[in-house]
């Protein structure tokens, strides 16, 4: 699920980039659409600065022209009052309205309208200033009071308000692209299984209804062509035994028949060492392909590590090992009674190919160990000679070597036999790893390391 | 050798070079009484008629596989069997001992080893009628459960028979600490080496001259015991 969190979080970052774009572009447009009213209406327009014009006059004449002009154009109308409610001077006063006003209309227009004029009403030295203006141009509120304790709160509120939007609008972009992710991660893994050459198949339904056909499709022709492969291989593998059987069985009669020359004995010996080195080669080619293409149905069962690792040295020294090789196997006491959920046909497998390498590579003898332990809830077996071992620089090319049935290497060789690739993918089959160490001159070591609770899961068996 | 160069040997294989080729094999080997066959039918009327005492089968044949054709042997006989086969899937192998073979040999295979699985079936399916083993100081006779030494004749416990005669069904062989403590108490090995250990003790003062240094009954260190025997004088 990392994609889904990086996913999740790109998209979350990019939100906050749409949120503060929005915000931007809402300010700009406001600015656009209400700059010049405001500055209008609030600027020379505004009822203060034309109270502020008009405050300082006794008299219509007293009011410069320029005033009287403005006044004329924007169609507002002055009117001075005294003390008593009289008026005292008035410009462009409209019809009806120049009489005096009692203390009752005055209280009522300051606040509101007189005779459906918005006014606004200064105080001065003789008495009291009214701008009027133009019916439609400003609305007022009559009943005029706010709590002082909601105007204080408002900040906080506005605040808020915001906090809980961005909340509710993270929540609802985070669900809905959460399922969205859901919905994508199965594709996405049986991709990547598709890649690994694991074959998938996905529900073809919902939204993804017709990708999810195409990549059916594609595992399907996938796996295939591996099946196409494995019977290639089975198949040879399986007509070259009889040919290869006469072949070994006259070589040996050769060899054993009285009165055969030394020459043709030898000859007949190389025919012998080839043709188990081609049985070996067919018979390794047909389990790494199976192993591959997991074509081999495993078969797990507790095996009891102490008692499978003797028998296991016991049938090799049963079946004579050449006495220049010796053999030794040392089991950890906590291993004594314990059982790993194992494929011990290919255990086995692994661990005779681990010593035949020993054998192979040191033609003049060696000793070989078999160590067994338990080690942090994991079973670590180590198979090690003290033969000639290998230098750095093979290592690093053994432990490089690609996998020999994807390879694309033209100079790809099979001198050297699939024997440690054979163990790699079994212990990998295993849910295990193995690792190699050599040094030149010293010796060969390869450790497994098998966790003991992946296999006790019990979700390794796979049938295909 | 002798007794069982006498034994009637039935092959089937379809491919007429290979079938040559496993009758030069075991004549080579000293065995006579070969018969072969290249179908399932005329093998099914050769081990009818010829009464075989081994037969060696070929999995794939023209009009059936050896699987069918050991199923209806079954009927009639029940010698011991080995597949002869390049069919080397496991779930052969299984289907092919699940039946009742004695052993499954993959091709190709190696003159040697195949004569040395017949000789082990054979050994095993008919037993020799002398019931002693003789050994480097001690003869054991297992029809009597007893041990002669130096004119003295010494009784063996059960538990000491069982420790010897599963030792000698595989003389000359290692036989794991586990395959002989589940011999003796049965499935669970875990927890019985100490027992063990005491029974060899045992059974090695009856049987060795000198118990300290055993030449018959071989401790291999760390895996299990071998018992050497030698031929009677």
């Amino acid at each position: 699920m990392k994609f889904l969190t990086r996913m999740l979080s790109k998209y979350i970052v990019s939100l906050t980039a749409v949120i503060a774009l929005l915000f931007i572009s809402n300010l700009a447009l406001f600015v656009a659409s209400f700059y010049g009213i405001v500055h209008k209406d609030y600027g020379t327009h505004s009822p203060n600065h034309i109270l502020d014009l008009l405050a300082s006059y006794s008299s219509a004449e007293a009011v410069p022209k320029s005033v009287q002009e403005q006044l004329y154009e924007e169609k507002i109308w002055a009117l001075a009052l005294d003390g008593q409610g009289k008026p005292i001077w008035s410009l462009f006063l409209p019809e009806g309205l120049d009489h005096s006003y009692s203390a009752a209309e005055i209280a009522q227009f300051s606040r509101g309208y007189l005779k459906d004029y918005p006014v606004f009403v200064r105080t001065s030295d003789t008495g009291l200033i009214l701008a009027g203006y133009p019916a439609d141009s400003f609305g007022k509120i009559v009943n005029n009071y706010y709590s002082l304790e909601a105007i204080r709160r408002l900040p906080l509120f506005f605040l808020m308000l915001l906090v809980l939007d961005a909340f509710l609008l993270f929540l609802i972009y985070y669900v809905s692209k959460k399922r969205l992710a859901k919905s994508v991660v199965p594709i996405l893994e049986s991709m990547e299984d598709l890649g690994n050459g694991r074959a998938v198949s996905l529900p073809e339904n919902g939204q993804w209804a017709e990708l999810s056909h195409s990549i059916n499709l594609v595992s399907k022709k996938l796996s295939k062509q591996n099946q196409a492969r494995i019977n290639w291989i089975n198949g040879v593998s399986h007509d070259i035994r009889t040919p290869l059987s006469m072949m070994m069985a006259y070589a040996d009669r050769i060899v054993t028949r009285s009165g055969t020359p030394e020459e043709t004995k030898k000859e007949a010996e190389i025919i012998t060492a080839q043709s188990l080195r081609v049985k070996k080669l067919v018979e390794d080619l047909n389990l790494i392909s199976q192993l591959e293409y997991e074509d081999l149905p495993l078969s797990f069962r507790e095996v009891p590590l102490a008692k499978f690792l003797r028998q296991f040295v016991v049938k090799l020294l049963n079946d004579g090992l050449e006495p220049i090789y010796e053999i030794a196997l040392q089991v950890s006491s906590e291993l004594e009674g314990k059982t790993l959920p194992l494929d011990e046909r290919l255990i086995d497998r692994a661990l005779q190919n681990l010593v035949s390498n020993s054998i192979s590579h040191n033609s003049k003898g060696c000793h070989i160990d078999i160590e067994a332990r338990i080690e942090n809830n994991d079973f670590f077996l180590t198979v090690s000679d003290d033969g000639k071992g290998m230098s750095a620089d093979a290592l690093r090319r053994l432990e490089g070597t690609e996998d020999y049935l994807e390879s694309l290497d033209d100079n790809l060789s099979l001198r050297h036999g699939l024997g440690l690739h054979i163990v790699g993918q079994i212990i990998k089959a295993h849910h295990g790893v193995m690792s190699i160490q050599s040094e030149e001159g010293v010796g060969f070591q390869t450790t497994i390391q098998i966790p003991m609770r992946e296999a006790a899961a019990g979700t390794l068996v796979r049938m295909m | 050798m002798t007794d069982q160069s006498t034994k009637r040997i039935l092959l089937v294989d379809d491919e007429p070079g290979l079938l040559e080729l496993l009758r030069t094999i075991l004549q080579d080997a000293g065995f006579t009484h070969l018969v072969t066959a290249a179908s399932v039918k005329e093998a099914l009327e050769k081990a009818r008629a010829e009464e075989p005492e081994l037969a060696i089968l070929d999995v794939m044949l023209p009009d059936g596989d050896g699987f069918t054709l050991l199923r209806q042997m079954r009927s009639f006989t029940q010698i011991p069997v080995i597949f002869l086969t390049a069919k080397d899937a496991s779930t052969d192998k299984l289907q092919g001992l699940s039946l009742g073979a004695d052993d499954y040999v993959v091709k190709p295979f190696l003159p040697e080893e195949l004569i040395l699985r017949i000789q082990a079936i054979l050994k095993r399916s008919y037993p020799e009628a002398d019931p002693r083993v003789f050994l480097a100081h001690s003869v054991i006779d297992f029809s009597k459960a007893e041990v002669q030494k130096d004119g003295e004749t010494l009784s063996l416990t059960a538990k000491e028979f069982t420790l010897l005669e599963t030792l000698a069904r595989n003389k000359g062989r290692i036989v794991t600490m586990d395959a002989l403590i589940e011999a003796m108490w049965g499935e669970n090995p875990f927890g019985y080496e100490n027992s063990l250990n005491a029974h060899v003790r045992r059974v090695r003062e009856k049987i060795e001259r000198n118990p300290s240094k055993p030449e018959s009954l071989i401790t291999i260190k760390g895996l299990g015991y071998k018992l050497l025997t030698e031929k009677p004088s």
